[in-house]
């Protein structure tokens, strides 16, 4: 069986200053050529009256061979003894970027072509500059043309000097010196500092993660419930204690899933399925990492190190599309900065607030989970990595509450008079958990039983509003929609609240991150949270915390108690 | 133990194979009945953990070599999968086809396999199907559009292919303007279909043919058995029609056998698609066919 490695290799430049005949010779020289290829490409030749060029055998439309130029990126092979070399010949022309990019994206390292006598041009400056975007772990410079160098050394030291100088960012340069019209410095045997030997020389290691990312793609459900994505980063054992991003919920994992095999490990590259011991509602675009490892952000808020794409470029205050990771989410722009950079052909800076958090990371941290894509009407304008992301959740909700509170209505019943009736405060009870029989039966209990003491009480169960109150979000992704359907719980109670009633309400598996937003809503104090079930699955921290198999009479007398020292009841 | 590079290539075709199950509702799977396809075929039961959850595409030109069509309905009925096949049935039975001497190879291929595969991809027409009850193909009104069609072509094949996007946004006719294509950037494939565009799917589009005969030998795929030495001392390298596919001098009678030849062997410098005659028809006969949305 082969165990030949393959890397990836992108080979970019200036236009016209060889990038294809670069390649096309070296595959030329080492054989890798099929004959009939060559004889196609000579006849095509010798039909336009034109002189063959190697860099026919890459550009390979015909619109290519007629300008000259290569349009799109193309793939080819070159067949070493232990590796092979895939090379995506990137097109160089300003205005195929995005196709060099493209290129560029699917690469680990690099051959950057300049032509000795034209030197570094503005192009070739705008090229590096992406580059710095991808962390390539390996930067090759071809200096070609040296067949029109009339013995001056000079000129090629300088350009070496003149790249080290202005590249500090990335990798350390490798250099080459070629000629791919007379194939010197390409590929002859034994030629130390040749273009084959450098590159079949090992390079540096690049540097890997080790946090442990796995990116949800899917969720299937067969006979069992399968989470379906990659492990980007770090590897995962069955038993590893997890947590989903950027939800915050807990789980095991119980078996890791490579069909038709199961395994006891997965690294880094593997497309495999989780089986998670507890149910916890997982969707596409999270990420699952081990509990006791550095959690992703669950980002808000993220700054953007950006390489334009689109002529037009997003504004401050334009809402575009943040895809990251395997997720995706409106954003708006909230401010844009030239990121300064070697060339002067600014990479831009985007401050983005995100609709709905997300899972990021810093690139140090997990490459996979720092890249993102901006988007504006299915375009894509941009690509870069994020460089900060914070976790702001409750600025939305802090502003929505503000602008709520400075337009209310008061009433002429002030709160204190209902308090004097009453003889209790307004409240809410919210009973969550992952165990619903058991929450449902203690909120119902708790009910009768303070309404029996004269408690202006009332029970909802969360799942009622589905199709009334949120009957509008009936068709929305559950994960995109929660965000809001947390929202509107907020206000209801706090009207209840306000009108001095007790609520008790119970809900499947809340966070942490979902009860500071109701507290936001409804008052600090006025909250009480309760957890019912077995070991809790989401980041919650509980006022109470009770086993589905508590003594009802136990768990309510807790509950009573609580509610006194909250001071919600005055008496029983 | 499986090498790094076809592990990292099936790792890579499994997340695509997902990310278009995620993306995209309605899709088909085309099946040439080809190594390629076969092996893709196998990377979906993969992904899917053993079943396939869309049907799979078969445009049948009816010159297809007989072992195909057995070997189709053989494998369709042993892992019990959806098979849906159209046709050009007019242009076939009015004889407007390359073997019947009306059409030049190019045209033919458009007649006979691109236009079937744009109907198939609109919803247009009747197609069969294959029932598994009666194990016989039963013809039926088309069951709709599909926005995306998953297709096992290869960048080494051919240069315009080497220049495909993993997913490729097409107009309702199928063209691809290849001068034209949006950045594809890391693993963010196109996800958002607009004006009754459809999308092409190519997760093999890194895969060599070495790659394909190292990774059927690794797996033990099982493909069609034209592809071997029957004791003539000819195989086919590349399926497709009979008229225009040519069989190559070869003996290897096992998929070892095909690798070693492949590698470092009698083959390893004559491009594989050098039996197809419909390649050769002027500059890059096989780009134009392309561009107007053949596979």
């Amino acid at each position: 069986m082969s165990s030949r490695k393959r890397r990836n290799i992108v080979v970019i430049g200036e236009v016209d200053h060889g990038k294809s005949s670069v390649l096309g010779r070296l595959l030329f020289e080492c054989g890798n050529v099929p004959t009939d290829r060559l004889e196609q490409v000579e006849a095509q030749c010798r039909s336009r009256g034109a002189p063959f060029e190697y860099a026919y055998l890459l550009d390979a439309l015909a619109e290519e061979r007629w300008q000259g130029i290569t349009i799109d990126a193309a793939r080819a092979v070159l067949r070493l003894k232990d590796e092979e070399l895939f090379f995506f010949d990137a097109p160089g022309h300003a205005d195929f970027t995005r196709n060099l990019a493209t290129g560029a994206s699917q690469a680990e390292e690099a051959l950057v072509v300049i032509d000795v006598v034209e030197g570094i041009t503005p192009a070739t400056r705008r090229q590096l500059t992406l580059l710095t975007l991808l962390a390539l772990r390996r930067v090759i410079v071809v200096l070609n043309k040296i067949d029109l160098l009339t013995g001056d050394g000079r000129k090629v030291e300088g350009l070496i000097a003149e790249l080290r100088n202005q590249i500090s960012e990335g990798p350390k340069l490798e250099f080459v010196a070629v000629s791919a019209k007379t194939g010197a410095g390409i590929s002859k045997a034994g030629e130390r500092g040749s273009l084959l030997s450098t590159l079949t020389e090992q390079g540096e290691p690049g540097a890997e993660n080790n946090v442990a990312r796995f990116v949800v793609q899917d969720v299937y459900r067969l006979e069992e419930r399968i989470v379906v994505g990659i492990v980007v980063s770090g590897n995962f054992s069955v038993g590893d204690e997890i947590t989903l991003a950027p939800s915050g919920r807990r789980s095991r994992i119980s078996k890791i899933l490579s069909y038709p095999l199961e395994l006891a490990h997965a690294k880094a590259g593997n497309a495999v399925g989780f089986v998670l011991e507890e149910h916890i509602y997982v969707s596409r675009g999270g990420v699952i990492y081990k509990s006791d490892e550095v959690s992703p952000v669950a980002a808000t808020h993220v700054v953007t190190k950006i390489f334009p794409l689109a002529s037009s470029m997003p504004k401050v205050g334009d809402v575009l599309q943040l895809r990251i990771g395997c997720d995706q989410t409106a954003a708006t722009v909230r401010a844009v900065a030239s990121a300064g950079n070697l060339a002067g052909e600014a990479l831009c800076q985007y401050e983005l607030e995100l609709d709905r958090a997300v899972a990021a990371d810093r690139f140090t941290t997990c490459h996979f989970t720092s890249r993102v894509i901006l988007e504006t009407s299915g375009t894509v304008v941009g690509f870069g990595l994020v460089i900060d992301a914070k976790a702001q959740p409750l600025a939305a909700i802090e502003r929505a509450k503000a602008l709520r509170e400075s337009r209310w209505e008061k009433g002429l019943v002030p709160r204190e008079l209902r308090l004097e009736k009453a003889k209790h405060n307004g409240g809410v009870v919210l009973i969550t958990g992952n165990h619903a029989p058991a929450r449902k039966s203690a909120a119902k209990a708790l009910e009768a039983l303070l309404f029996a003491q004269g408690v202006q009480v009332y029970y909802l169960g969360f799942g009622s509003l589905r199709y009334g109150l949120h009957s509008d979000l009936l068709n929305e992704d559950r994960e995109a929609a929660h965000q809001e359907v947390i929202r509107r719980l907020g206000e209801l109670s706090h009207i209840l609240i306000d009108s001095g009633t007790l609520l008790i309400v119970t809900a499947d598996s809340l966070s942490q991150s979902d009860v500071d937003a109701l507290k936001v809503l409804m008052g600090e104090t006025e909250l009480l949270s309760i957890w019912i079930g077995g070991v809790c699955t989401t980041t919650l921290e509980p006022t109470l915390k009770f086993s589905v198999e508590e003594e009802p009479d136990q768990m309510l007398n807790a509950i009573r108690a609580l509610l006194m020292q909250r001071r919600i009841l005055k008496s029983w | 133990m499986s090498s790094d590079r076809l592990a990292q290539l099936e790792n890579q075709t499994l997340f695509i194979l997902r990310e278009a199950a995620a993306t995209f509702k309605r899709l088909g799977m085309l099946w040439s009945i080809g190594k390629d396809s076969t092996v893709l075929l196998h990377l979906a039961r993969k992904a899917f953990f053993g079943r396939v959850p869309f049907p799979l595409l078969h445009v049948d030109t009816s010159f297809k070599i007989p072992e195909m069509i057995t070997f189709r309905d053989q494998t369709v009925a042993k892992l019990q999968l959806q098979l849906w096949v159209a046709q050009n049935l007019e242009a076939i039975g009015q004889g407007q086809t390359f073997p019947d001497g009306k059409l030049s190879r190019i045209d033919c291929c458009r007649e006979l396999k691109t236009r079937p595969l744009q109907a198939l991809i609109n919803g247009e027409g009747k197609i069969a199907t294959f029932n598994h009850q009666s194990q016989s193909l039963e013809t039926i009104s088309h069951p709709g559009a599909l926005d995306a069609v998953i297709l096992g072509i290869r960048g080494d094949e051919e240069g315009s292919r080497s220049k495909e996007r993993v997913v490729s946004l097409r107009g309702r006719d199928g063209r691809w303007e290849v001068s034209a294509q949006p950045p594809e950037l890391w693993h963010f494939y196109a996800n958002r279909l607009a004006n009754g565009n459809t999308a092409r799917i190519h997760p093999l589009i890194n895969w060599t043919e070495l790659d394909v005969w190292e990774y059927i030998e690794q797996e033990k795929i099982e493909v069609v058995s034209l592809y071997f030495d029957d004791g003539t001392g000819h195989r086919y390298r590349s399926l497709g029609c009979a008229p225009c596919s040519a069989a190559i001098v070869s003996e290897a009678r096992t998929v070892s056998d095909i690798v070693a030849e492949l590698r470092d062997g009698a083959l390893s410098r004559i491009s594989e698609r050098a039996g197809r005659a419909q390649d050769k028809e002027g500059d890059g006969g096989l780009e134009k066919l392309r561009r107007g949305g053949y596979m």
